[in-house]
């Protein structure tokens, strides 16, 4: 036989789908639904992280602007408010190779 | 625009607002279609199933990137391809594997041919091709599928790969070539 004209036969076979297509549609709302889970699971820790990040990056400038406020009193000398030189002494201490 | 144009674009939008009802009717619509291309692919019934159902939930994922620009048949259909595709590369390898032990016979047509023998002639030489088809690059497979087996334009086989005609042109004709000698070294031996 002509290659052509086995392309030609090939190209009028229709295979079967018919036993594939048994079960469509609960297999179509099974892998829906699997979907819908997945992402209703995904998506809370995706708003948790989304809040704690965007939690972390607002509260950035208040940390920096503490940090610059402490090392100002510290470079002017002047002494924390009373009650709080304990807990700062104590931070101090646990930063390494004492650069405080 | 015709009544079908309509109701297909209202469940396309309803099911673009999380309706599964909705894209369970739009699947039904291109059930036949996509079970049809997804099995020049796939082999055997529960790659066919695989397949498809990949292709939907590919679909339902990606309605939302649907911006009607082109008919929603197109962009359907250029999903189901591409998942196509993907699936060829995917098992690339196992059907390699395949090929060395297979044997089936090239299909001769007797003399007088009744439907039954066209009907298995036909058979056969779909497993011959495919076995030729076995041969080629993911790519070139996927061309000639479409083109000589779908009977699609080059310019349709072009818009559901996203390659140029010329290049879905000259792969069909390099690929025909390849399957052809293939067959007559068959053939011969």
């Amino acid at each position: 036989m002509e290659f052509e004209q086995l392309l030609r036969l090939a190209r009028e076979h229709e295979p079967d789908t018919q036993a594939a297509q048994l079960g469509f549609e609960t297999r179509l709302s099974a892998g829906l639904r699997e979907l819908r889970e997945t992402s209703e699971g995904s998506g809370g820790a995706l708003l948790f992280s989304r809040w704690l990040w965007r939690t972390s990056f607002g509260l950035a400038p208040l940390v920096i602007a503490g940090v610059v406020f402490w090392f100002f009193l510290l470079s002017q000398g002047l002494s924390l408010p009373a009650g709080t030189e304990d807990v700062f002494g104590q931070l101090t201490a646990l930063l390494p190779g004492g650069l405080l | 625009m015709s009544d079908r144009e309509e109701t297909e674009l209202d469940l396309v939008h309803r099911a673009q607002r999380g309706d599964e009802a909705a894209f369970a009717a739009l699947a039904d619509r291109y059930r036949d279609r996509v079970f049809g291309t997804a099995s020049r692919f796939a082999r055997g019934r529960h790659e066919l199933e695989d397949l498809a159902q990949d292709i939907f939930l590919k679909v339902w994922k990606g309605l939302g990137s649907y911006r009607e620009d082109a008919p929603f048949e197109h962009w359907f259909m250029r999903i189901t391809v591409r998942t196509c595709y993907d699936f060829l590369r995917k098992h690339r390898r196992r059907r390699e594997s395949e090929i060395l032990v297979d044997e089936t016979p090239v299909p001769r047509l007797p003399d007088h041919v009744t439907t039954e023998d066209r009907t298995r002639a036909r058979r056969e030489a779909w497993e011959v091709v495919q076995q030729l088809l076995d041969t080629l690059p993911e790519k070139d497979r996927l061309v000639v599928t479409l083109v000589d087996l779908e009977r699609r334009s080059i310019k349709e086989a072009s818009e559901l790969t996203g390659w140029s005609e010329s290049n879905v042109k000259v792969r069909a004709f390099r690929a025909r070539r390849r399957m052809r000698e293939a067959y007559e070294s068959r053939e011969l031996s």
